[in-house]
């Protein structure tokens, strides 16, 4: 059978028709009676709330019965962006402030009336007696102020009868959309009694669309208090109904920051009722908001007068006092509600900047203490305290001095250091790693490639300095000398080193003839104490020791071959004075031509060379952690 | 000129951004001293940001810079401290007290409601703002961001923290607010663990809000 022919209404996207006829049928079939039959049109009923939430279009209701009344209202409410719920300006339900107000919701809490009583019309009393039980208080404003008058109907019958109690739930809903202005407690009390957080929490879309105006009063922070309804009900006598709308009105538009329409409304609600505490708070917040704060404070300060113990507007009062200059003048106010509220962290911490005013760091301390002991985590307690502590570090003794240092991170040089060298480890230790690596690699590279250890390559071998050419025969060959020598003998020959090592020695015509002259050294013969001594120069040396002169030689010694030297001793045997009797010729000859010493190292691996960049640049990324870890040491 | 303003830039989003050092338990006071060292790993920069914001390429990059421009998290915060300020004492604690079934949320307006009268005019958003300075150079490390980009949101949100907060103490004790407000899940002691790196921010000579062009004069 069509679930709508089951429901025994039209096709319909709305869901208080279709949620009426389920409470109607669900009246004729009792779940322990029919439990089959029940869970049938608990079936249908869902389908059909189902069919509905998916062909729901905003402002549209599909209504197939001609003259059917639209029970809808349109969402006279502001979503901001949390998705908090206010009143719009346009309120639909705005119990407006023209002349024909009065008659309007006449008219309007009448239909109200007559839905009811048609929509009861055919249901057992029980449910149509609480009903019009609910209604009687809701309209006497006086009864609806008294949680006592709830808690009674919510000891009706019908209440606790499990047929019935569904279709209360849902009039009520219905009911409460449009009459919400209740004390916070009335609305945690039928919160409660149907379970209404559950609900909220099954289908939070759906409810909060069906039940805006409810969902706002019942489960959002609210403004309004018990204490403020039964102040209110003094007033009983004017229309609450449209203060109530106007207060809520205020508070709604200075939520969304709607300033001049908050005037309004606060100017509106001004002129029922005065000495609201609940309007107040609006008032002092709005003047806040509005930079007002003069008019903020006379607010708080002419409500104290009447009442002493508004908690909310002492502190409220004090707040706004703490910036004025002149704190020293509200001491006595402070110690008052010191006293009064001694648990409140925002009064400690003025009464710690009092004392900072007057340089009492001590006492400015226990204040911050204070606060912290009961919140640890106070950021403004936290902040206090290591601005007095600062102070008092300049007053205290070594000892005490050496404890604050320690709160407040004001390290020794100890503690510097060693925070210096352990940040730069834990930083940089894979730098360092890779740097002594690369050290590693270079020596092996430099002995395994050259034969040579790096220490040879680092400290090479010193100048000889010789006296005589005896000593040259205890040098290693190719070791670097230094001598000077004045005169000698030209051999008018010429020594050639070849690039493979060998040396070749050729009269100077043959040089010149085989173009090597420039290659080649000119072959002389010193003395260096008793010795003769072969050198090859060049030639800007050679004209010094030809015309007489010392001149220094810087070279290298090497070892001659026995037939070279045997074709020097020829040649010197040829000319007229033998200058090598009693000065025998040395096995070594120096070679210096160049007139430096030439390094006997092999030349070094070109690899090394790469690796020495990547350790320089490794380096310089160390030196980068050195100073990031010596700013933070300093710190 | 044009560099001058640049680098000048750059000294101030860094030493702002310093701030965001402080997250790091063990080595908070360093990263304060060196930020830049905050995003010098691009893998990690993105992690961070996905993490933190689920920042994933250029579009949601700039998605989120926008939303912190025009909303972030000090519009809720501010919506819920307007509102506890029109309630009473008690009817916050149990508007609190109610909030069982959403612990976060309970969370956050015990926050609200404990910082009531403590919280700087600008509310939490310095601890936007810091955020944001941070993820904009993340983002750029990440290559989310152009180096314009970067640069154009960073000067916005320095030039908003000029405008909204009246000196460091203002600036670190909304960011504190914030981290307890936002971080839900973090260590609720976090801040009293990190006291010594939050409280050095004000007190240390070398903390690097007291380099920051508009707050020099001020400290000096």
């Amino acid at each position: 059978m069509d679930i709508w022919m089951q429901l025994g209404i039209e096709k319909t996207n709305d869901i208080r028709v279709i949620k009426k006829a389920y409470a109607r049928l669900l009246k004729q079939t009792h779940p322990e009676d029919d439990p089959e039959g029940y869970q049938r049109l608990r079936e249908t009923y869902d389908k059909a709330i189902r069919w509905a939430r998916n062909n729901k279009t905003s402002g549209n209701i599909i209504n197939e019965q001609a003259g059917e009344p639209d029970h809808s209202h349109p969402n006279t409410y502001k979503i901001d962006k949390q998705g908090d719920i206010h009143f719009a300006n346009e309120a639909m339900f705005t119990l407006s402030e023209d002349d024909e107000f009065d008659s309007e919701k006449e008219a309007h809490l009448s239909s109200l009336q007559t839905n009811w009583q048609q929509t009861l019309i055919e249901e057992s009393d029980p449910v149509e007696e609480f009903m019009e039980q609910t209604f009687h208080i809701y309209h006497n404003f006086a009864m609806r102020v008294e949680l006592s008058n709830w808690i009674e109907l919510m000891n009706h019958p019908a209440v606790w009868n499990i047929s019935m109690q569904e279709v209360i739930s849902e009039l009520l809903l219905d009911f409460l959309e449009d009459h919400h202005y209740l004390p916070p407690a009335v609305w945690e009390l039928l919160k409660n009694t149907f379970n209404w957080q559950r609900e909220l929490e099954e289908d939070q879309a759906y409810f909060t669309n069906q039940y805006p105006r409810l969902y706002f009063h019942m489960f959002r922070a609210s403004f309004e208090t018990d204490e403020g309804y039964i102040w209110l009900s003094r007033y009983a006598d004017q229309d609450m109904e449209h203060y109530l709308f106007c207060r809520s009105a205020a508070y709604s538009e200075l939520m969304m920051g709607e300033m001049e329409q908050a005037a309004s409304k606060i100017a509106e609600a001004l002129e029922f009722v005065q000495d609201d505490a609940d309007l107040l708070r609006i008032r002092i917040q709005y003047h806040i908001l509005n930079g007002e704060q003069e008019q903020a404070i006379a607010l708080c300060s002419g409500w104290l007068q009447n009442r002493p113990d508004d908690r909310t507007i002492h502190l409220l009062y004090f707040h706004l006092l703490k910036n004025d200059a002149n704190m020293q003048e509200h001491e006595a106010y402070l110690l008052q509600l010191l006293e009064r509220y001694p648990e409140e962290p925002m009064l400690h911490l003025a009464s710690a900047r009092l004392h900072m005013g007057r340089e009492e760091w001590e006492m400015a301390e226990s204040c911050c203490q204070a606060v912290l002991g009961q919140h640890p985590a106070h950021a403004e307690a936290i902040l206090l305290l290591a601005e007095v502590q600062m102070r008092l570090l300049q007053q205290v003794t070594p000892d005490r001095r050496r404890r604050l240092n320690l709160e407040l991170g004001r390290w020794t040089a100890f503690v510097r250091i060693k925070r210096f060298f352990g940040i730069l480890l834990r930083e940089k230790w894979p730098g360092l790693l890779t740097i002594a690596l690369l050290c590693l690699v270079i020596v092996y590279t430099y002995q395994s490639t050259t034969g040579h250890s790096l220490g040879e390559y680092l400290n090479p071998t010193g100048t000889y300095e010789v006296k005589s050419g005896s000593e040259l025969a205890r040098l290693q060959p190719g070791d670097p000398v230094h001598a000077y020598a004045k005169g000698g003998t030209y051999t008018d020959m010429q020594l050639l080193n070849w690039v493979h090592g060998e040396t070749f020695i050729m009269s100077s015509a043959k040089a010149k003839a085989n173009n090597v002259l420039q290659a080649s050294g000119y072959l002389y013969v010193v003395r260096l104490g008793q010795s003769s001594v072969p050198v090859s120069v060049n030639y800007e040396t050679a004209m010094k020791l030809y015309n007489n002169q010392q001149a220094e030689l810087i070279g290298n010694a090497y070892p001659l071959p026995p037939e070279q030297l045997n074709t020097i001793k020829k040649k010197m045997l040829g000319y007229a004075s033998n200058s090598l009797e009693g000065y025998p010729l040395t096995s070594y000859y120096i070679q210096a031509k160049e007139g430096k010493a030439q390094s006997t190292l092999p030349p070094a691996p070109p690899t090394a060379k790469f690796y020495v960049l990547l350790i320089l640049i490794l380096f310089t990324m160390f030196l980068q952690g050195v100073y990031r870890a010596w700013r933070f040491s300093r710190y | 000129m044009l560099v001058k303003n640049q680098l000048t830039l750059t000294k101030d989003s860094l030493a702002l951004l310093s701030i965001y050092g402080s997250l790091s338990l063990q080595n908070g006071e360093y990263f304060q001293q060196n930020p830049r060292l905050l995003f010098r790993n691009k893998i990690n920069c993105r992690n961070q940001l996905k993490a933190f914001w689920n920042i994933e390429d250029k579009e949601s990059m700039i998605r989120h810079m926008d939303w912190v421009l025009q909303t972030g998290y000090r519009e809720e915060y501010s919506i819920l401290h307007k509102r506890f300020s029109m309630m009473t004492g008690p009817a916050c604690q149990t508007y609190i007290d109610n909030l069982v079934g959403d612990s976060e949320a309970r969370y956050q307006a015990g926050i609200v409601y404990q910082y009531l009268y403590s919280v700087p005019v600008a509310g939490i958003a310095a601890y936007d703002y810091a955020f944001a300075l941070y993820a904009a150079y993340a983002g750029a490390a990440a290559g989310y961001l152009t180096e314009n980009e970067k640069n154009h949101y960073a000067s916005l949100f320095v030039q908003k923290i000029q405008q909204e907060m009246n000196g460091p103490r203002d600036y670190v004790l909304g960011y504190m607010i914030g981290i307890q407000y936002v971080q839900v899940g973090a260590d609720p002691e976090y801040i009293a663990k990190q006291k010594i790196a939050f409280t050095k921010m004000i007190t240390s000579s070398k903390s690097l809000l007291y380099t920051v062009s508009f707050w020099k004069k001020s400290h000096s």
